[in-house]
């Protein structure tokens, strides 16, 4: 998976879980919040739907007293029973009849008002129907109001036959008291409420809440079709409060603040509620695939911007492991990321620099070893041919030639060795070839120089590359002392000192101007040449000591005009010849 | 399925989907416009009350109100029509409100005629033609001050029903015709009722309430109750109570008192043969009482003049502040043609002359009546024939007394003619203190 995939996908998670947490936290919450502001708005309803039901009742309650009250109803019901004639009883209970149909027109919602004496019989606001409400009398809902022993209360719903429509109607049934007039024939009165007043007070079809009203003995008065049995085990209780009944899926609200035990009951789904904050649901859902996008937008370009220098760099390390030492990447981001590709530049660039100079090392080497290839043909046929010079020379007795060239033999055979013994040499060998060399020097400049040789004793076994010393002395003689015309000294020195053998090499010559100085210690060789020999020079043997030793050695020239030069050479003194390798 | 027929299948759909989209879209546009044209009643909105005691009546015709004109809501309060003016007196007495539209029953209109709370209805916005409807209502539908206060819900053409299985039984006919022949006065219903009396052994009434009878003979009298400025009981009166005197002795009518629930029940128990009926009756009575009754019944002619029974006229409050939906209620359905339909529907047969230009309007068979043609003969035996007295506001005083004095003759079979005709007239003169009693 690449950086910028994992880095989006990380902060999308981080987003959406964060939002979702607080989604169901907010969800919770609200949730919390509507369940308690249904309770009490419910409540609230509730109470105010009790009240408008109370009032209903408290209305009929008073309706009643009136005609309870009413003398003249009183008078009449006992004149109707001490009537001397039929016609009398007639017009007294068309009078009584009339009478209440005049307080029966007061209100909408009654349906009739019966009064029932003593013997049994009834005069109603519907006279035609007089007989008709006296069976009624003998039903379910009059005898189970009897049975309730109360002076007063409402009945169950029950059934009234009006012409050919059939009424739903609650009774309110009084017991007329006799104490206050023992001689009346009057026995109870009955007022019959219309149920559909009831409903229309409850009914709210702006809302489909429902409301469930109980009478006295649980029975249900509203609405009409329902199965309530469930809520009737709630209100089983006769208690004067308010009560909340909630379980998992409803909440009930009882509010029981009514005449003759009336109970009215709310009954809300928490379901429907909570379906009010599911917006919630969807506002988070919404609001986190927004914030996605909208981060993924902002983010996009900043992660890409953060990601590139690292792909940059892990590209351009896939090529540096492939080879490719040239690549350079360009990073100006400002921040690490820029000092991390300068640094990627640096270490490729040194790398870089470092395998050229092995590779330079390498091609020294070669050359060196082309240099002593070349020195070791010649020597051979050379050989040979002064073995024929000593031989003639001896022949004639010239000593000096013989002796001049056995030295130039010995010189040329160490030069043959150099073949089979490596590069390095016994300082005590390498001696005796500078001495051979001074040997024939001297007879070609007899008496113009001296040479002081100052050897420790400890040193003749130390191994030094070999030719290392011969080439400085002809240096000192060829440029230091022959230029002069004077008598000259060279001094050779080899010591030895914690482990670092230092051979230096003096001349009291011409020396060399501060110019020339400078050109030398560059490796430039000088434009004069005093041998048709190929010069080894300075420079060589430079390059050389430098190249086995590396900086545990020391090269250095001083040389003054007209004073001299010396050449200063520390090399590790070590016994084996292969340390190098 | 390969990729090439998934192809052609996937195109296949989505040109029928887009086709189905266009024509849905057109459809839904006509079905727009169509609605438009028909619902010409829409800037018309309210809520019309009224007080009534007829339910089903104003069910039916104000569901076919309502498919022209849906946004006026009819609202009917239930009134009983011996309640009507009580509650009309209470609710004026303590202030209450009257409903837009009042109702006036034919015993009863006299006196709530008086009542000045009805509107012109000749006078603007209104302007009422008379001469639309039937003759003989200008005597039912004016107040005292000759104004058109009211219009006729339905003629009120008034007959005798009867059961065509007790006439066969008893008469051995159940044609009208034959029947109309037999019974041609009220001594061929004594006799005949004395006949059935012994056949089903004091079982079977020819009638079943003095207070039908009473109906009848009052109806049927065109003597108006107002002589002048005195009351005229015995006049309009006398001959009402003296016949219902002479069937009642003749033991061929049963003691139930009109209207109440044992009155009911005698439509389907089989023991009174007779009822009087008006064009309401069928619908309001008849059916409602005998729900079994299918072909068990039969309409003819009483003897004596063809009688108006009952009649409801609708009127507009002086108060009311829906004058304009209430007037296009009652215009619609008694004035025009779509509201004579609708009250056909519950066989009811509005005033207005125009729609019985049309022979077969008023034609209705009724497979209630054994398939009789109801319509035509309310129409074409009984409305050419229709007199109608002078109404007055003493009318329901005196309805109201007649009534305690057939309950004293069911109640005291002692009572004669004599004895409740002086009855009536000191009840009359109770209820009136400041009238003059004849």
């Amino acid at each position: 998976m690449k950086l910028k995939t994992k880095i989006l996908l990380v902060v999308a998670i981080i987003i959406s879980s964060s939002l979702l947490l607080s989604g169901i936290f907010i969800y919770s919450y609200f949730s919390e919040i509507l369940i308690q502001q249904v309770k009490e708005d419910e409540s609230a309803k509730l109470e105010e739907r009790a009240e408008s039901i109370q009032s209903l009742q408290n209305d009929i309650k008073q309706f009643s007293q009136y005609i309870l009250v009413d003398h003249e109803i009183q008078d009449k019901i006992t004149s109707l029973y001490s009537a001397e004639s039929i016609y009398e009883k007639i017009l007294n209970e068309e009078w009584l009849s009339n009478e209440l149909k005049s307080y029966l027109l007061l209100n909408d919602y009654l349906d009739s008002i019966i009064l029932v004496s003593e013997d049994g019989n009834v005069i109603s606001s519907k006279s035609i129907q007089n007989d008709y409400y006296i069976n009624t009398l003998k039903e379910k809902w009059f005898n189970l109001f009897l049975k309730r022993e109360v002076y007063s209360g409402f009945s169950e719903e029950h059934l009234l036959k009006n012409n050919q429509q059939e009424k739903k109607v609650i009774s309110y049934i009084v017991k007329f008291n006799p104490l206050l007039n023992p001689d009346s024939k009057l026995k109870y009165l009955i007022v019959n409420i219309d149920t559909n007043h009831l409903s229309s007070i409850l009914k709210d079809e702006t809302r489909d809440d429902i409301f469930y009203l109980f009478d006295s003995q649980n029975s249900l008065l509203y609405p009409r079709e329902h199965d309530e049995k469930e809520i009737s085990s709630f209100i089983s209780e006769n208690s004067k409060a308010i009560k909340i009944v909630e379980n998992t899926d409803e909440i009930m609200i009882i509010n029981p603040h009514m005449e003759d035990n009336w109970k009215i009951v709310s009954v809300n789904q928490k379901e429907a509620i909570l379906e009010k904050v599911n917006f919630v649901y969807y506002f988070i859902a919404g609001v986190t695939i927004l914030n996605i996008i909208l981060i993924m937008i902002v983010l996009t370009p900043m992660i890409l911007n953060i990601s590139k220098p690292i792909s940059t760099l892990a590209r351009a390390m896939k090529e540096v492991s492939k080879g490719k030492l040239e690549t350079f990447v360009d990073i100006k981001s400002g921040d690490e990321f820029e000092v991390l590709g300068e640094g990627f530049n640096y270490m490729v660039k040194e790398l870089q620099k470092y395998i050229e100079r092995s590779i330079e090392d390498e091609k020294i080497k070669q050359r060196l070893h082309m240099d002593l290839l070349i020195s070791q043909i010649n020597p051979h046929f050379i050989y040979n041919t002064l073995n024929t010079v000593i031989y003639i020379a001896q022949k004639h007795g010239n000593e000096d030639i013989v002796k001049i060239t056995e030295s130039f033999i010995s010189l040329l055979q160490d030069t043959v060795k150099y073949g089979e013994g490596g590069y390095f040499v016994t300082v005590e060998e390498e001696v005796n070839n500078v001495k051979n060399y001074l040997i024939i020097q001297n007879y070609r400049y007899p008496n113009r120089f001296e040479v002081i040789w100052q050897l420790d004793s400890d040193i003749l076994n130390v191994n030094v590359p070999r030719t290392i010393l011969q080439p400085l002395v002809e240096n000192a003689l060829f440029h230091g002392i022959i230029p002069d015309n004077k008598y000259g000294t060279i001094l050779i020195k080899i010591s030895s000192d914690t482990n670092i053998l230092q051979l230096i090499v003096s001349d009291d010559g011409v020396g060399m101007s501060s110019k020339r100085l400078k050109e030398v210690k560059l490796g430039k060789t000088s434009n004069q040449t005093f041998s048709s020999m190929r010069s080894i020079g300075l420079s060589n043997i430079k390059d050389r000591v430098l190249s086995f030793y590396e900086n545990k050695s020391e090269f250095t020239v001083e040389s003054y005009e007209g004073v001299g030069t010396k050449i200063t050479m520390k090399i590790p003194s070590l016994e084996s010849p292969d340390f190098i390798q | 399925m390969s990729t090439k027929l998934r192809r052609k299948w996937f195109a296949l759909i989505t040109f029928v989907l887009l086709i189905s989209l266009v024509v849905g879209c057109s459809g839904s546009n006509e079905t727009n416009s169509q609605s438009q044209s028909e619902t010409e009643g829409d800037e018309l909105k309210g809520t019309i009350t009224m007080w009534g005691w007829d339910t089903n009546y104003i069910e039916v015709v104000s569901k076919e109100f309502n498919k022209v004109y849906p946004d006026i809501k009819i609202e009917l309060t239930n009134v009983a029509a011996e309640d009507y003016l009580q509650k009309v007196q209470t609710t004026l007495a303590s202030g209450g409100e009257l409903p837009d539209i009042l109702w006036g029953e034919r015993n009863y209109r006299g006196k709530i005629f008086e009542l000045d709370i009805w509107e012109n209805l000749e006078e603007e916005p209104y302007q009422f033609d008379k001469t639309l409807v039937f003759d003989y209502l200008d005597e039912l539908t004016t107040n005292p001050k000759g104004e058109v206060i009211a219009l006729e819900q339905s003629l009120t053409p008034g007959a005798l029903a009867y059961r065509r299985d007790l006439a066969k039984e008893y008469f051995g006919t159940d044609d009208p015709k034959e029947l109309e022949e037999m019974f041609q006065s009220i001594d061929d219903f004594i006799e005949k009722g004395k006949e059935v009396q012994a056949k089903s052994g004091g079982e079977v009434y020819m009638f079943s309430s003095l207070g039908e009878l009473n109906e009848i003979f009052t109806a049927q009298s065109q003597k108006p109750l107002m002589d002048g400025e005195v009351v005229d009981v015995s006049g309009k009166m006398g001959e009402v109570i003296e016949n219902v005197v002479k069937v009642r002795d003749a033991g061929i009518v049963d003691k139930l008192e009109i209207w109440s629930p044992q009155w009911n029940a005698s439509f389907a128990d089989g023991k009174h043969i007779f009822f009087p009926a008006a064009n309401w009756a069928p619908q309001y009575v008849i059916k409602p009482n005998d729900k079994d009754g299918e072909g068990r019944w039969g309409l003819m002619k009483p003897p004596g003049n063809a009688y108006s029974w009952g009649g409801t006229v609708f009127g507009i409050s002086k108060d009311s502040k829906e004058k304009e939906l209430a007037w296009t209620f009652m215009n619609w359905l008694l004035l025009t043609k779509e509201g004579a339909d609708a009250s056909k529907l519950v066989n009811f047969y509005v005033p207005l002359k125009s729609v019985y230009d049309d022979p077969e309007f008023a034609s209705s068979e009724d497979p209630f009546f054994n398939n009789q043609d109801v319509g035509k003969f309310w129409m074409e035996e009984i409305v050419p024939e229709l007199e109608v007295p002078q109404i007055s506001a003493s009318d329901s005083v005196v309805k109201d007394a007649t009534n305690l004095i057939l309950n004293l003759l069911n109640s005291d079979s002692d009572v004669d003619a004599d004895e409740a005709i002086t009855k009536l007239k000191d009840e009359v003169k109770a209820k009136l203190p400041d009238k003059e009693i004849k």
